[in-house]
């Protein structure tokens, strides 16, 4: 277990010294739902309705930029070897660096949704809903990203093909996301969705890790 | 490279020289009959109308699409787990095939939709899940071209596939779940449970011949895979001898 | 020829079943084409090679054309 808290601990360090990281994905996710009412126009109602699809969208993009840091920098200067040689399961190394890039992605996003939530017109009776979705879903991505952005390691256009792997897994999360607020939003009880929620990011706690871990030690071997 | 994991895929390529004069006549042959009866010998629907026609070459492909998957996971998980040096050639052969069935599923629906639905593209559940399994291929196929060194791309693309499928259920429970939730105005179920024999024959012929396609097609890619490897292996023992 | 044309017209449904026929007898055929010439030329490449094993290279395989 301490080597767990020391992973956390260094990847928290290494992601406050560098604090632009943080706020760079935060500051993206602002920006790009910023644009939809650029393109779809400021009429109030039509926005209202598109809030939850829209911070969902933006919240999967803004966590894809930020997989890269996950494992690259390790990988590059070697300390991801060190990792794959410690004593104990692998997997729960992964699990750790899971959760210190979701305390420094997925938490900053589900504090700045509220924002995009006022921008956009959205019944504030949704609000303790949204954040409860995202805290239920945003693990996930970032279980998922892992997965991806660890079997990228050493890939040509590792960048490029993120995505690829990554998006077409995260469309769970964003049907039962948004479900979860629009069911709100109609009178409608949000509960199914947010179990369903809690239920994928179970599977994900228990596969991405392993996947994951499978992954390092191939890309280190 | 030793050569000891070579010995098996030699076997391999013996039986699969065996197989393939079979699997590809059968094939034809299949294909030839599943054309010939849903063509001229199979009834047009009383309310589609000869666009049913369709349905003899799309759902075939959309049941390939999800089997060659399942190939593809069931190869990967032996090539993981048992390290079967054949078990990453398949999937890597599978692969593009699938997509292939997948992209034809996909078009030929477009096809159908278009009289039956006026569009050629509705958000249903089940293209959508079509849609999503596609990319999940796509997904597949770069991954395991991405690196330099063909072996770690096989066994990245393994630990993908295994991933994938974990989560389709997961895809195509949400996407079904989704699809309830912004049902459209009438949206005309493309084939329904009962189906007349008089239809049913020339789909089922039209489907083993996919099948029967697949396995040939695949076995002539594993054996293409084969010799890459053995070529990769000599040209390096070439390079180690100079 | 009114019959060919009956078939053809597939009850006003032609242009829409006959591309999704010849869609999937193009990426049928395709796929193959593409598979068989690899293969062709993978064994051009191995019998080019300078091969001490004659067995492990097998000089021609006439069923690959099914």
């Amino acid at each position: 277990m301490s080597l767990f808290a020391n992973v956390v601990a260094r990847d928290l360090r290494l992601a406050l010294r560098q604090r632009g990281d943080a706020v760079m994905v935060v500051l993206f996710f602002v920006l790009a739902a910023m644009l939809f009412p650029f393109a779809v126009g400021p009429e109030p109602n039509l926005l209202a309705r598109l809030a939850a699809g829209v911070i969902w969208v933006t919240a999967l993009l803004a966590v894809l930029l930020s997989l890269e840091r996950l494992f690259l920098a390790d990988f590059e200067d070697g300390s991801l070897e060190l990792l794959v040689l410690a004593p104990g399961p692998l997997s729960l190394t992964v699990l750790a660096k899971v959760l210190a890039h979701w305390l420094t992605t997925g938490l900053p996003l589900i504090a700045a949704a509220p924002l995009i939530a006022l921008l956009y017109n959205m019944d504030v009776s949704a609000l303790p809903v949204l954040a409860l979705a995202m805290l239920l879903g945003t693990p996930s991505l970032s279980l998922t990203g892992a997965v991806g952005a660890a079997l990228t390691l050493g890939a040509r256009r590792g960048g490029v093909l993120v995505p690829l792997l990554v998006l077409p897994l995260y469309i769970p999360v964003l049907i039962f996301g948004v479900a979860a607020i629009d069911a709100t939003l109609a009178g409608l009880s949000a509960r199914p969705h947010l179990l369903f929620l809690a239920a994928i990011f179970l599977v994900m706690l228990v596969v991405a890790p392993l996947a994951a871990a499978a992954a390092l030690r191939q890309a280190v071997e | 490279m030793n050569m000891h994991r070579f010995a098996n895929p030699g076997r391999f390529v013996r039986l699969a020289e065996r197989i393939l004069p079979w699997s590809g006549a059968l094939a034809v042959l299949a294909l030839a009959a599943g054309l010939y009866l849903s063509l001229f010998v199979s009834p047009a629907d009383y309310q589609q109308g000869d666009s049913v026609r369709i349905m003899y070459v799309h759902v075939p492909a959309a049941w390939m699409a999800l089997f060659v998957y399942t190939v593809i996971a069931a190869a990967s998980a032996s090539a993981l787990i048992w390290r079967h040096p054949l078990a990453d050639l398949v999937a890597r052969a599978s692969a593009p095939v699938g997509a292939g069935f997948t992209f034809l599923a996909l078009a030929t629906g477009s096809l159908w939709g278009k009289p039956m639905w006026g569009t050629w593209w509705v958000w249903d559940a089940r293209l959508t899940s079509v849609l999503v399994l596609f990319f999940l291929y796509l997904g597949h196929m770069a991954l395991s071209n991405a690196f330099d060194d063909q072996s770690r791309g096989n066994r990245a693309a393994a630990v993908l596939a295994l991933v994938g499928f974990v989560n389709v259920p997961i895809i195509k429970f949400s996407v079904d779940w989704w699809s309830t939730l912004h049902q459209p105005a009438s949206v005309m179920r493309l084939d329904g449970p009962t189906i007349h024999p008089s239809m049913l024959w020339p789909l089922l012929v039209m489907a083993v011949g996919f099948k029967l396609y697949y396995v040939s097609i695949m076995l002539l890619r594993v054996k293409s895979e084969v010799m890459a490897a053995r070529l990769r292996a000599r040209s390096m023992a070439a390079v180690e001898a100079t | 020829m009114e019959q060919v044309q009956t078939f053809l017209a597939m009850g006003g449904y032609g242009i829409f079943v006959w591309p999704a026929f010849a869609l999937t007898a193009v990426i049928l055929i395709g796929l193959l084409v593409t598979t068989l010439h690899r293969l062709h030329a993978l064994q051009n490449d191995l019998s080019r090679l300078h091969d001490p094993r004659p067995a492990a290279a097998p000089a021609h395989m006439p069923e690959a054309r099914p």
